[in-house]
């Protein structure tokens, strides 16, 4: 598709409000330059660009959870080998969707223990082998209305959702697998994985 | 913070403060590491958000870099490796970030993926972009000024500038593109 004012301006008008811009196929180099151009005007005004105080609070109990489960780390693969990936969108999806995404030879139900329960229902899908995954190196994915990154480290494997809700829900995700618990901010789903 | 709004100097001049770090060589329990993660959220934001231009995006990247940043990195890293690793991580997630957007080849695109990370990420923003509307025309530079500085609307650059609604968007369009380019090379 070719870029023309009224595109670029609706591009314009989304960064000027703070949205989200919507997701548009660019033809060319000068017009991908033109949008990251613009993202750098609309930063230097002043006083744009700071984060709220909500999403720092936020960002504090995320990051007090994330430097806790990778505290918790193993030092060593001492448990049974996982071979299944289980994915569970978080409950408070703007969208109402729940699901729960899994690959192969899955033998049990994950068990959120207290304070991690995410979605009660929810169906298992397949996402990705475990062994399609390198390590350390997310991999994005996309299944119906889910969409998002994988990362793995050992036989851990995390899940992050891609997508912007819109709706400024604060969602909560589990990662039962390996008892994690992640609070992710507004507009980022966290998702349950479980390898 | 956001009382702060209205100053810009105030505002940047406050961030030195969130981003202090303390002692490299501090001992690194589970509390100080967390700690030493969270003092770098409101510079990885800015540095996100300089390149981004929305909050939306800013905050749902922000938040993927801690995520990935922290399990990827070991428990005894130091403050600056961990700073530095941040950075980095935030480079790759934006390059990936503008791949999915705009999926031809992003990542060589924007220069900022390679170049190394300023301390004070807005200062250094807003001096870009005073040299980058210096090499524009008047007309270019006044029309970007209006809208992206001063936040008018359409209609309103219209009014200031004399022009049609659909003119101001036409400048705009070629302003735009124009300095894309500049910024090509002067990077």
């Amino acid at each position: 598709m070719n870029d023309d004012p009224e595109q670029l301006d609706r591009h314009v008008e989304d960064l000027l409000q703070d949205r989200k811009p919507e997701r548009t196929p660019l033809s060319d180099e000068d017009a991908l330059r033109a949008r990251q151009t613009a993202a750098m005007l609309h930063a230097a005004k002043p006083g744009a660009g700071l984060p709220s105080k909500e999403f720092l609070e936020r960002m504090q109990g995320s990051i007090h959870g994330w430097v806790g489960e990778q505290s918790a780390q193993p030092q060593a693969p001492s448990r049974p080998s996982r071979r299944s990936l289980l994915l569970t969108a978080a409950a408070g999806l703007a969208a109402g969707v729940a699901a729960a995404v899994g690959f192969d030879r899955l033998t049990r139900a994950p068990a959120p223990g207290p304070g991690q329960a995410l979605v009660d229902k929810g169906t298992w899908k397949r996402v990705k082998a475990l062994a399609d995954l390198p390590q350390g190196t997310p991999i994005a994915f996309r299944l119906g209305a889910i969409e998002g990154f994988l990362i793995r480290k050992g036989d851990e494997v995390k899940g992050l959702s891609a997508v912007c809700t819109h709706m400024g829900c604060t969602t909560q995700a589990a990662i039962p697998a390996g008892a994690h618990r992640a609070r992710t901010g507004r507009g980022l789903l966290g998702l349950s994985v479980a390898a | 913070m956001r009382e702060d709004k209205t100053s810009g100097a105030a505002v940047f001049a406050s961030q030195a403060k969130v981003v202090a770090l303390p002692q490299p060589d501090a001992p690194h329990g589970r509390d100080h590491l967390t700690w030493a993660y969270q003092t770098h959220v409101t510079a990885i934001y800015q540095y996100i958000y300089s390149r981004v231009g929305n909050r939306p995006d800013a905050e749902d990247l922000t938040a993927q870099v801690f995520m990935k940043a922290i399990s990827g990195m070991r428990n005894d890293v130091s403050v600056p490796e961990l700073r530095s690793w941040l950075y980095r991580v935030a480079q790759t997630t934006l390059a990936d970030h503008w791949r999915e957007y705009y999926a031809e080849g992003a990542g060589e695109l924007d220069e900022d993926v390679t170049r190394p990370p300023a301390p004070r990420e807005n200062p250094e923003a807003v001096h870009r972009v005073d040299t980058l509307l210096a090499t524009l025309p008047e007309s270019y530079r006044r029309v970007l000024e209006l809208r992206f500085l001063r936040g008018y609307s359409v209609r309103e650059t219209a009014q200031e500038l004399s022009l049609s609604e659909a003119n101001v968007k036409v400048l705009q369009f070629r302003a735009l593109n124009r300095a894309g380019r500049e910024r090509g090379r002067m990077s």
